[in-house]
């Protein structure tokens, strides 16, 4: 059983062809800019749509912390640094307006769901994609999803931070066809600021996952265990959208050869901001605008100079 | 002789191989605007848009249908019917309707305009829309004089309507004839529009008719020599009476053929006429370019369509001047249907082949010719017909691709169409694509170019569907390989039928309102009246199956009345509105002396009815048995109190309701009682039988009437409120419902049975529709085609920010096209409420 806060059909951007996105709950980073900050948490929790609200008081009533008062227009407002994240108020809401982000599934549940696209996948060489927070966090439940998908002959693939045990990427790796891996800044100390953590064994592993890619070529048994690699880096204002950041990295990511088929850019986006209230949390980036499409372009051009394969994630 | 352009030799040979992707991006495709040339460009900057507008529904009643404000109505072809009509008083009704057809082929007058290539309008002047009191004058005092249209006419063309036109057709008109036999227990139903009880029947004051020619024959033929067949079969007839025939029935094929033949003289006088003016004015032009182009449209008219065509030029040029008289002059007709990538195909081929003309020439013909056809526009009438086809125009549908005796049809015209259309941008011609799996990849990815522009271009239709929906309709497999869709989505046969879709007497029954009459034992909660059947107290059932059965039964038991009101509808057209023009370019009506309108509703078609919405009442179901009989959580008491009181005070128990599982989700529980609504549903209207003995059913041209329609139903158990839309189509779910995106909305779809033809609209983010993208959007379409059980699917293309914006500033959206319900439209013609509905649909997103 693993914690499922999303499944996300008719993806397109995490992998190649039609796939469905599974997101894990739980994530060990802390990455300022977060655009899923519902994903953090490693067990459900709640948050809030307060426009669906009805006004009826049935999560007052059901809420034994104090944690929820009514407005006098019949809304109601959250105290979070009272909420024990109970979940009894999003059960007693009739509206949705309260909703429980996770829950407890089974690998046969959520496989069911990812099949019923099947035929979406067939042509296009689409399947299942193991998300976040970051999957590994969760590694045997992303292991076992991926094996069984593997099992219904579906294309599969890994979106990780890279921040994990090498042994437990290593035995989820084993049944990823591709693995998607952030690269977020190459320089430790700046790594550290953004996301909370060192960025050395992201680097070390991924240095691995290639060279593990090259040892299974010309084995014709391993040749499903080997995983690809697309290294997807989110380009975030002021953070690691310089040229020498991007230098840096095409520099790291070069050497590692054909395994990295390509780089992916994904530029900043606030498209998580409102997830941020409506948790109860705030939103570090508040006001920080968008980079203009030229930029990226620029960036982009940079990658390509060293001969690397680059995509745009709009 | 010019010798053959060789890239243009290459495209023929390779179709699909010239992409015009880089432009559908953009929101003008060239430097000069839209079209290929600065000429195109300059016409569709010139051109005025004719479709209905409506600013909001709840207006209506006030006659605020209008047109933008600077088109005008033209009174010249009503003012020549009125004329000939009243000269021919007393003179079997053939004749009348053909000689008034001559009488205008003879005097309305023609314009040509200066960058013009392709000529023909029904209409006297680029700014005004034709009109057709010969059907229905009701509505016209009201409408010029403090109406929509108030603003359209000039204060000597008011007087004349008013005091000369309007008198003399009052009682005269068909809607007239029509309405003063109906009985007393139908007439209450034939009404249209959210103030009515259900929808409506009453087709006859615009007799929309959807023929569509058997092209290749009729145009290798020519008017001329068709003409002389139906003299000749004429003079057949009259050696020697059958022994069989009653004389009432050799009589009046003596009329239709005299008046057939009077109608492909009109045809040529049309033709002539313009012959004319284009030499008169090349006789006077100054600039030598444009002389030698007016000097050619003269010699094309006088050469076609009473000659077969020998050029290209000629062969669009021809069918273009025969579909303006007998689709547009002689009656309000809309439709087409016409396969035109197969019909103008060969003549491009040759002309191509022998360098007659480059790829680049042929496209600048066809978008002259479209914009011919946008410049056609909607005509004028009542205006409450428009509230089911807000921002509606001729629906002038174009068939392309396809097969052809079961191999791949489609060619470099197919692409030179699409292609044209993304270039003008447009809402008409409509271009339906008839998906096959012959049909070549190249070809299929040029469509989905045009789709990318954002139009709603093209739709896609299923074609091996043609032929099952056919089989149900017991047509014989011959003629059911020749079928073609017209209007929005009805089914035609090529050559034969005439009025196979639902408008031509139009019935349009809110099928959601019989969930209403079964909640209510048969009363309306509207207006309070008991119209329906008695069916059993909800309290009484013992599932959402009882509830199903008695919805059936109301569904029946209305239909029967509208029925009963078509029969009568078509039966008085059958006599007092013979469609001359139209019967001579049809197949068989030539050879028998048989009138279109009769051979049809004897033969070629088949009764059907819009209005369709299945969804709503899915979701009804869905939601009654999961909380009352699945979980006894609520209670019949409570549900019909809360139902009764339109959830007002009852918002929990609502929301209960609408969070129950809903159609869309790939949900099976609630996908189940989708298959049961159609089931149910179509079950019943197949009980019902026309006049002729054929069984009713729906049909998926429903226009916008899923909106309309539910604005006059009460709550439903889906957690709807009372006038609340439900879905845009007989197969989409409920707006805003659908929360898995597209590939679990084809998933519920699949589940459904093949019963109709059914409409689907889908929405998907522009991006999804562009580079690496494309081939996923391509095999998205190739499952919705292999499910195999999907008529039709069309997508809008577009960001809610920019419909949002359009809404802000309409001014600078005038050309933003959307899909609405089976035809495209101009954003900023439609009602606010349609505006917000197509909003709500669920844009299929990135993930």
């Amino acid at each position: 059983m693993g914690y499922v806060f999303n499944i996300q059909r008719f993806s397109i951007h995490d992998g190649p062809g039609i796939r469905t996105t599974v997101f894990l709950k739980g994530c060990p980073l802390r990455c300022s800019w977060c655009a899923n900050p519902e994903s953090i948490r490693p067990l459900p929790e709640i948050i809030t749509r307060d426009l669906k609200c009805i006004g009826c008081g049935r999560c007052l009533q059901a809420c034994f912390q104090g944690a929820i008062e009514l407005q006098e227009e019949g809304r109601r407002t959250m105290q979070w640094e009272q909420c024990d994240q109970c979940l009894r108020c999003a059960e007693a809401c009739p509206s949705g307006a309260i909703d429980v982000m996770g829950r407890q599934t089974s690998v046969a549940e959520v496989i069911e769901e990812v099949l019923r696209d099947r035929r979406f996948y067939q042509r296009n060489g689409g399947g299942l994609t193991v998300s976040g927070g970051e999957p590994l966090f969760q590694w045997e439940f992303a292991r076992d999803l991926l094996a069984e998908a593997r099992r219904q002959g579906l294309h599969t693939t890994l979106d990780t931070s890279g921040y994990a045990d090498w042994d437990t990427l290593e035995r989820v790796l084993e049944h990823a066809d591709l693995v998607l891996y952030d690269l977020k800044q190459m320089d430790d100390e700046r790594h550290r600021q953004g996301t909370g953590v060192s960025n050395r064994r992201i680097l070390e592993n991924l240095e691995k996952v290639a060279r593990r890619y090259h040892a299974a070529e010309g084995s014709i048994s391993s040749s499903g265990q080997r995983s690809r690699i697309w290294i997807r880096c989110p380009v975030i204002p002021g953070f690691n959208d310089s040229e020498e950041h991007l230098e840096a990295l095409a520099q790291f990511v070069r050497p590692l050869g054909e395994a990295v088929e390509r780089v992916s850019l994904l530029p900043y986006h606030r498209f998580g901001e409102l997830k941020y209230s409506a948790g109860g949390k705030a939103y570090p980036y508040e006001g920080q605008p968008m980079l203009p499409d030229e930029r990226i372009e620029e960036l982009k051009a940079l990658l390509e100079s060293y001969r690397l394969t680059v995509t745009l994630k709009k | 002789m010019p010798s053959p352009r060789k890239e243009d030799l290459q495209a023929l040979a390779s179709p699909g191989s010239v992409s015009f992707a880089d432009r559908v991006a953009q929101s003008k495709p060239y430097e000069w605007g839209f079209g290929s040339t600065p000429r195109v460009a300059q016409l569709r900057e010139g051109l005025f848009s004719k479709a209905a507008v409506i600013k909001d529904w709840a207006s209506l009643g006030e006659g605020i249908t209008t047109f933008r404000k600077q088109v005008k109505i033209d009174m010249d072809r009503a003012r020549l019917a009125t004329r000939s009509y009243q000269e021919t008083e007393g003179e079997p009704w053939p004749l009348r309707r053909a000689k008034a057809l001559y009488r205008i082929c003879d005097e309305l007058p023609l314009y040509i305009k200066p960058l013009d290539l392709i000529v023909g309008s029904p209409n006297s002047a680029p700014d005004e829309v034709r009109w057709y009191p010969e059907t229905d004058v009701s509505y016209m005092p009201h409408a010029i004089t403090e109406g929509g249209y108030r603003h359209m006419i000039s204060q000597e063309e008011k007087r004349e309507l008013l005091e000369e036109t309007y008198p003399y057709w009052k009682d005269k008109t068909l809607a007239a004839a029509t309405e003063r036999v109906l009985p007393d227990d139908v007439k209450d139903f034939c009404d249209i529009g959210p103030h009515s009880t259900a929808g409506c029947a009453n087709g006859w004051r615009s007799p929309r008719g959807l023929a569509n020619p058997n092209w290749e024959d009729l145009l290798s033929e020519g008017i001329a020599a068709r003409i002389r067949r139906v003299e000749n079969n004429y003079a057949r007839h009259k050696s020697s009476m059958p022994e069989t025939m009653s004389p009432a029935e050799y009589i009046k094929r003596c009329h239709n053929y005299e008046a057939m033949i009077l109608a492909g003289k009109a045809m040529l006088r049309f033709a002539e006429r313009y012959a004319e003016l284009a030499s008169r004015l090349a006789a006077s032009e100054k600039d030598e370019g444009r002389r030698r182009e007016l000097e050619e449209i003269a010699e094309v008219c006088r050469w076609v369509p009473a000659n077969p065509p020998r050029t290209f030029h000629e062969a669009l040029q021809g069918y273009w001047l025969i579909e303006v008289v007998f689709r547009y002059l002689e009656a309000p007709n809309n439709g087409s249907g016409g396969r035109i990538d197969q019909i103008w195909y060969p003549y491009y081929k040759k002309d191509i082949e022998e360098g007659r003309i480059t790829r680049a020439q042929a496209l600048e013909l066809i978008e002259c010719w479209m914009l011919n056809v946008e410049e056609t526009g909607m005509h004028c009438e009542a205006p409450d017909f428009f509230t089911i086809a807000a921002g509606g125009s001729v629906f002038y549908t174009a068939n392309v691709a396809g097969t052809v005796d079961g191999k791949d049809a489609s060619n470099d015209l197919t692409c030179l169409i699409l292609e044209a259309l993304s270039d003008v941008r447009t809402c008409q011609p409509p271009v339906a694509f008839r998906y096959a799996a012959q049909v070549s990849p190249a070809v299929m990815e040029r469509a989905i170019d045009l789709c990318r522009t954002g139009t709603g271009h093209p739709a896609f239709f299923n074609e091996d569907l043609f032929q099952k929906y056919a089989r149900m309709q017991g047509i014989s497999t011959e003629d059911s390989e020749k079928f073609s869709v017209a209007g929005c989505l009805a089914p035609t046969i090529i050559g034969k039928s005439m009025n196979a879709g639902a408008y031509a007497v139009m019935g349009l029954y809110n099928s959601m309102k019989s969930l209403e009459l079964a909640l209510w034992q048969g009363v309306d909660k509207v207006s309070g009246l008991k119209v329906g059947a008695d069916t059993p107290d909800p309290k009484s059932f013992k599932g959402a199956d009882d509830l199903l059965r008695a919805v059936s039964t109301q569904q029946e038991h209305m239909v029967r009345r509208y029925a009963k009101s078509n029969d009568i509808g078509f039966t008085v057209m059958i006599e007092r509105f013979p469609m001359p023009a139209a019967s001579f370019v049809l197949d068989d009506c030539p050879d028998m002396g048989i009138d279109v309108n009769e051979m049809s509703r004897r033969y070629n078609s088949w009764p059907c009815m819009a209005g369709a919405e299945f969804s709503a009442i899915a979701d009804s179901l869905a939601a009654v048995q999961r909380l009352i009989y699945d979980e006894k959580r609520v209670t019949w008491d409570e549900l019909l109190e809360a139902l009764e009181a339109n959830w007002q005070g009852r918002e929990e128990l609502r929301q209960l309701f609408l969070r129950a599982p809903k159609y869309g989700n790939d949900d099976d529980y609630a996908d189940q009682w989708a298959i049961k609504a159609h089931q149910g549903v179509l079950g019943a209207m197949s009980r019902v039988k026309d006049a002729w003995g054929k069984p009713w059913f729906y049909d998926g041209s429903t226009a916008i009437s899923p909106m309309a329609l539910p604005r006059g139903v009460h709550a439903t158990p889906d957690g709807r409120r009372a006038g609340e839309p439900g879905s845009d189509s007989s197969l989409a779910p409920v707006a805003g419902r659908d929360t898995k995106g597209p590939t679990a909305v084809l998933n519920s779809i699949s589940k459904i049975p093949f019963m109709m033809n059914d409409l689907l609209n889908q929405r998907f983010m522009p991006q999804f529709l562009e580079g690496e993208y494309k081939p996923l959007f391509a095999d998205y379409l190739q499952q919705w085609y292999e499910m195999g059980n999907s008529y039709h699917v069309q997508f809008n293309v577009m960001n809610n920010a920019v419909l949002q914006d359009a809404q802000l500033h309409p001014d600078r959206h005038a050309n933003l096209m959307v899909r609405v319900a089976g035809y495209s439209a101009y954003f900023v013609d439609l009602p606010k409420e349609v505006q917000d509905h197509i909003l709500s649909r669920t844009e299929q997103a990135f993930a």
